[in-house]
Order: structure tokens, then C-alpha cells, then sequence
């Protein structure tokens, strides 16, 4: 497996250099603020002049007002938007959502698909693992249904909606999901 | 159902394989510390004041009483709320529940007894009454320690609840005279040739006054040192049952007074204990801003890291050091005073416990406070190595600098030791301190577990701190043993200065440190995030 190009066994720090990763409860470090938690960051994947793009995350993230806050004092939503914007603080090729809309409000809840699309559409691939199909009917080009730990299917929303997503009252990835599950689980 | 569920968890432990290997090695240690302290008493390290001798009665009689004063002041002085605390759980389960406050108290008050009778058992072995009745030091202990929790929940309540009032402002300069008045009697008493503070301290206790004001404590010193007869024992548990009986009907009368605040400090004290199962310090700062450090250094990738451990140990840990360096301070003229010497056997031990288990289970600043984060560190674009490194440098240097201040603090204050011998230990010790904790944190990433038990008895977390000390005991003193035979075979074959084999055994003890970093930083790579407990 490579990630912008370097293997992930045989050259793990460049590879790790182009990834970011939101776990879907970030633990942050409850000694440091929000803006060291970016320095940080910056130092670690050794992003230099790394100033003008952290304060453009915190305005994006809305957390300008709380860069001096020790995280601990931050909510869940708030914490998320941490973790993410440290993710995106050096530019990475592959970015690895795990759950990433839990414990947001509406506003960050739109703030983060908006922030999803940006990185994707400035080239980034973006890979999200959740169970709140609805997000990825709104952000997603690809589709994979994992199931008991075996990939069940794999393809593009279009042809995955065309294919199984018939349905009056559900959502149609919703019914795709359940048919999928249900006819692996039939021939298991 | 509280203490059957605590007693459950117990058994379980006991009867998982893991928890009866660890409750097996933590009683045959004990058993050991015991019988050995028992059959060889200047080889035990855990056994108590023989409460029968004169000068040890005398002491008690005299201490004890004052302690508790000392105790119940500081309470007033330094108390933010009441102590009777109540678990976040507990009050989503409890206080929604059909219970009344009082219901709710007499249930926490219980639940202290319980943890008290634990206390007092596990004290038994290791005070033994003058008539040698395990029932007599039981009832001793435990009527005793339910007084300082009471006594503390009481007095704090009083405080908050005269709080606001006029009365309320005289705290502190009532607290600068009565400062004021103990410091004059100290000089007093160091002036005066025929007087000491010992004597200043026993006419206090022994005059009208002093036995008015200390008269509910002069009952537990009372009980402690009850001689053999049954009926005094009675008449002194009775008195004692009677005074904490009274302070439970205070604390329930002032909880009413001081709900608003009682809340506060639970909440408080919640997000504390929540900090430090994170792998914080009790004692960390409360603030929720502080002027963020703009940037930080990379130094080849050692330094994002040991720039986050060191800011950790700064903004957590910074009152526990400084309680450790004057701890380190002080020990030269203790030891002198007590007759102990840094050379001897004994002052060794105590050294090398202090070092060895006393200072790395209480100051942490590397990967034992990390277990939450250990993903964080998988995924950082930095060699497993530096990584490693990043974060001993805070650790090792911190725990240097507390080395350094005994050693300077032993230099001092005991004839015994001179400088050459001073200036080799402070050598010795920067190799032996990496070495130290490249060890604990090798352990801590091969069989992790977070550094806080739950709750009193937990066998596992005991069984396992004994473990990991004998194991480390183990690898440190084969280690020493290489150094030093090294160094007396250097000194052996080339039979020159002593200078040269004590610098080949510092170099072994260096490279054996290195050897065990290299270890280390194979059991981060084999760490899996998903198989570690948390």
C-alpha cells in the first residue's frame, strides 16, 4: 500500500508525512492550547513559516477566540475541530476520517462537510469511515460496505445507488446498505 | 451494592489467571517484608514503631494530638469546599433517585467507614498494639481514621458555611499571628541553651490550656496507646465512637448550609480525578487560558516531543517537583539527624526505593502518561527512536535534577561523604536515571496498563507495581554489577588510576542505557494501539 507515492512498510515516515488522520475521539494533549497544538504539529511533520496557514485554520474552524484555551476545557465538537485542523495543518495527500460529524452541532456539522470538500477538491483523498449513511450520500464519490470485517462492495455512489438503491420510503444508500448486508449475510 | 460490586471486581481479579499470578507475588512479598522484619528486625523496611517503648509512647502522647490540631487548621486554611465527595456516576445515579440528602450522606459515610476498616486492616501487620491485640489496634486505627475524614468534612462545612461572613475575614490574619506566635516560640526554644522545641511542644500539651484545646484528639492518642486492660480500651472507644457520632450529626446539620459549594467541589474534584485517569497530575493547574509558547523546536524530531513533556511537566507536575527537590533538599540533614548515611546499607535501600519506585509512580512525564495517546505518537512522520528519546529527555532530567539536589544536600550536611565521592555519584547517576526509566517505559509499552488503581485493594495494580519494581530491581542491579565489574577489571589490568576504571564502568552503564533505549524503541513499534488497555 502507498500513500502520495511511498510505501507504507518500507518508507512509513514519508508515507506518514502525507497523511493526516482524525480519529473520532481525538485524545489531545490537555497541557497544551489549540495554538500549540499546532505548533506542534508544524514541528513534528517539520512544516516551516507554519503561522499564516494555522491562523487560517482557526478562522476556518471558528476557534481564533480560544487559541490560548487548554483543550481540556473544550467541548467534544470543539476538540474535533482541533484534531482536524491539525490534520490539515501540513497539507496532507490522504486524509483518514474516522466518524468525523459525532458530538457536532449543526454548525459544525456543515463547517466540516465545507472543509471536507475544500481539501478534496484542492486534491486531497479524502476517506471517511462512518455509519451515518446520509454523510455520504452529500460528500462521497466512492463507496465501500465493510460487513462484518469483509469488503461486501466496492464502486462509485452512482453505480451502487443504480444498482440495489430502490426504495419508497428509505434513503436510497440506506436500502442499498441493508441489501448488500442482508444477501451477504443470506449466503454466509 | 456499591461495596458488593467493588467486592466482585475483587473476585474477579483474583480468580482471572493474571490477577491470581499478581495477588499471589503481592501476598508472599508482604508475607516476606513481614516475617523478615519480624525474625531480622534491622532488615525490615515496612514494620511500624514498637508502640511499646517509653520514648516512642511518650512521643505519640506528645505528636499525635498536635498533628491532628496542625491538620484540622490547615483544613480551615486551605479547604475549597466540604469533603464528602459524591463520583459523577453517583450523582447521575443517586441524587435523581428517591433519596433523601441525609440518605445520600449516611450512604457516603458508610462507604468511608468501609474504606476505613480496609485501611485499618491493611495496617494491622504492621502496628501492632503494646499488648500485641489485633482487635485493640483494629478498633484503634479505624475509630481513628474515620475521626480525620469526619473531622476534615466538619470543619471544611463550618468554614464554607460561615463564609461571607465578618468572621470569615480574619482567617488570614488570625493564621499570620498564630504563624507568627509558633515562630517565636521556635526561636525561643533554639535561643535558650536548657530548652528545645521537643519540651516547648510537651508543656504545650501537658498544660491546662494546651489539654482544653486538644481534648477530642487526646482521646485517639488516648486509644492508640491503650495499655492491656479491656476496660480502658472500652471507656476510650466509647469516648471516640461518641466524638465522631457528634460529627456526623454536625456534617449532616451543615450540608444544608453548603449544598451550592458542595456541588462545586465535587465537580471540581471530578475533573480532576477525570485529568489524571488521562494521565494527568492531581495537582495540575486549573486554569482553562494561559499565553500559548508560539512555537516549537523540531531538533531532529526529539523536539516536538520532549518540548510537549516538558511543557506537561511544567503545567502539571511543576508543584510535585518542587515538592521532590525540597524533599531532596532536606534528606541530608534528616538522615544526619537520624543517624542514617547515604554509604550504609539501609540509607542505600532507601535511596534506591525513593529512586526506584517512590519518584517514577509519582512524576510522570513519558509514555506512562500517554497511554490514551499512544495513536497520536503511531501516526507522527518521526523515527520510532526519536520518538523514544523525545521522551525520556524531560523524565530523566527531571528525576537528574532531584538526584543532584540530594547528592549536594548529602554533601553538605554528612561528614561521610566527600566531594570526589559526591562528584562520582552525581556521574553515575545521569546513566543511572536514563537506564531507570528506558526500563519502566520498555515494561510500561509491553504490558500497558494506565498508573492509577481502582479504588483501595486493587490486587491487579498492586501485584503489578511490585512486579515491575523487582523486575527493574533485577535488570539495574545486573547492570550496576556489569559496571562495576568492568571497572575493576579495568582498574585490575591496567592498574592505573581510579579515575580510568570508574570512567570504563560509567561508559558500560552508559551503553547498557543505550541497549535498553534500543529495546525500547522496538516495543514502541510493536505496540498495537487496538490490543492495549484503556
Amino acid at each position: 500500500m502507498t500513500i502520495a507515492g511511498h510505501d507504507i512498510v518500507k518508507d512509513p515516515i514519508a508515507a506518514k508525512r502525507n497523511l493526516g488522520y482524525i480519529p473520532d475521539d481525538p485524545r489531545l494533549f490537555d497541557t497544551l492550547t489549540v495554538w500549540e497544538h499546532l505548533a506542534f504539529t508544524a514541528a513534528a511533520y517539520r512544516v516551516a513559516n507554519f503561522q499564516a496557514e494555522a491562523e487560517a485554520l482557526l478562522q476556518s474552524f471558528e476557534l481564533s477566540h480560544k487559541r490560548d484555551t487548554l483543550v481540556h476545557n473544550l467541548s467534544r465538537g470543539m476538540r474535533q475541530k482541533v484534531a482536524i485542523a491539525c490534520a490539515f495543518l501540513h497539507d496532507p495527500k490522504a486524509i483518514l476520517f474516522d466518524e468525523p460529524l459525532t458530538g457536532l452541532d449543526p454548525q459544525g456539522i456543515r463547517g466540516i462537510q465545507q472543509a471536507i470538500r475544500d481539501r478534496a477538491r484542492k486534491g486531497a483523498a479524502v476517506i471517511i469511515s462512518s455509519h451515518l449513511l446520509s454523510l455520504f450520500e452529500t460528500l462521497c464519490t466512492h463507496v465501500m460496505v465493510l460487513n462484518l470485517g469483509q469488503c461486501r462492495r466496492f464502486g462509485t455512489m452512482t453505480d451502487i445507488l443504480a444498482e440495489f438503491g430502490q426504495s419508497d420510503s428509505n434513503s436510497a444508500l440506506e436500502a442499498a446498505y441493508f441489501t448488500i448486508t442482508q444477501d451477504a449475510a443470506m449466503k454466509a | 451494592m456499591r461495596m458488593r460490586g467493588a467486592l466482585r471486581l475483587r473476585l474477579m481479579q483474583v480468580f482471572s489467571l493474571r490477577g491470581a499470578l499478581l495477588f499471589v507475588v503481592l501476598g508472599g512479598i508482604i508475607w516476606l517484608l513481614i516475617a523478615t522484619g519480624r525474625t531480622v528486625p534491622s532488615a525490615s523496611l515496612l514494620s511500624g514503631p514498637d508502640l511499646g517503648s517509653p520514648e516512642v509512647r511518650a512521643q505519640i502522647d506528645i505528636f499525635m494530638p498536635l498533628g491532628m490540631l496542625g491538620m484540622t487548621l490547615l483544613t480551615v486554611l486551605l479547604s475549597t469546599g466540604p469533603s464528602f465527595h459524591f463520583s459523577p456516576t453517583e450523582i447521575n445515579l443517586l441524587f435523581v433517585g428517591p433519596f433523601s440528602r441525609r440518605d445520600l450522606l449516611l450512604y457516603k459515610f458508610i462507604a468511608y467507614a468501609a474504606g476505613a476498616a480496609l485501611s485499618a486492616a491493611i495496617i494491622l501487620p504492621f502496628a501492632q498494639s503494646p499488648t500485641g491485640s489485633a482487635l485493640f489496634t483494629f478498633t484503634a486505627a479505624f475509630l481513628t481514621l474515620v475521626f480525620v475524614q469526619l473531622n476534615s468534612a466538619a470543619v471544611g462545612m463550618a468554614w464554607q458555611a460561615v463564609q461571607g461572613n465578618r468572621l470569615a475575614r480574619l482567617k488570614w490574619p488570625v493564621a499570620a499571628l498564630v504563624c507568627a506566635l509558633a515562630l517565636a516560640a521556635v526561636i525561643h526554644a533554639w535561643v535558650a541553651p536548657d530548652r528545645s522545641v521537643h519540651d516547648l511542644m510537651s508543656d504545650l500539651r501537658h498544660s491546662w490550656i494546651g489539654i482544653i484545646i486538644l481534648m477530642p484528639f487526646i482521646v485517639f492518642s488516648e486509644l492508640v496507646l491503650v495499655e492491656a486492660r479491656l476496660a480502658d480500651m472500652a471507656l476510650w472507644a466509647a469516648l471516640a465512637t461518641l466524638i465522631n457520632a457528634l460529627l456526623l450529626w454536625a456534617v449532616i446539620k451543615l450540608d444544608r448550609r453548603t449544598s451550592e459549594v458542595s456541588l462545586l467541589e465535587h465537580t471540581r474534584l471530578s475533573d480532576r480525578w477525570e485529568r489524571m485517569k488521562q494521565g494527568g497530575s492531581f495537582w495540575a493547574t486549573e486554569r482553562s487560558e494561559l499565553p500559548s509558547i508560539r512555537t516549537a523546536p523540531v531538533l531532529w524530531g526529539l523536539g516536538p516531543i520532549a518540548w510537549r513533556q516538558a511543557i506537561k511537566a511544567l503545567r502539571n507536575s511543576f508543584k510535585l517537583v518542587a515538592v521532590f527537590i525540597v524533599g531532596a533538599a532536606c534528606a541530608g540533614p534528616l538522615s544526619s539527624m537520624a543517624g542514617i548515611s547515604i554509604t550504609d546499607e539501609r540509607g542505600l535501600v532507601m535511596a534506591f526505593v525513593f529512586f526506584g519506585f517512590i519518584l517514577p509512580r509519582s512524576l510522570i512525564c513519558d509514555f506512562r502518561g500517554d497511554l490514551s495517546r499512544m495513536e497520536t505518537y503511531k501516526t507522527l512522520p518521526i523515527a520510532p527512536w526519536r520518538i523514544c528519546m523525545g521522551q525520556l529527555v524531560v523524565q530523566v532530567l527531571l528525576s537528574y535534577l532531584v538526584a543532584l539536589t540530594m547528592i549536594v544536600s548529602f554533601l553538605v550536611f554528612e561528614d561521610r561523604l566527600g566531594a570526589p565521592l559526591a562528584l562520582a555519584l552525581a556521574a553515575f547517576a545521569l546513566p543511572f536515571t536514563f537506564l531507570l526509566y528506558a526500563v519502566e517505559n520498555t515494561i510500561f509499552l509491553l504490558f500497558p496498563a494506565k498508573h492509577i488503581p481502582m479504588g483501595r485493594a486493587d490486587f491487579e495494580f498492586l501485584g503489578r507495581a511490585l512486579l515491575e519494581f523487582i523486575l527493574k530491581a533485577v535488570v539495574i542491579l545486573v547492570a550496576l554489577s556489569l559496571a562495576f565489574a568492568v571497572g575493576v577489571l579495568t582498574l585490575t589490568m591496567l592498574g592505573t588510576s581510579l579515575a580510568l576504571s570508574g570512567l570504563a564502568a560509567w561508559a558500560t552503564l552508559a551503553l547498557i542505557g543505550g541497549l535498553a533505549t534500543i529495546v525500547m524503541q522496538h516495543a514502541f513499534k510493536r505496540f498495537v494501539v487496538a490490543e492495549a488497555f484503556d
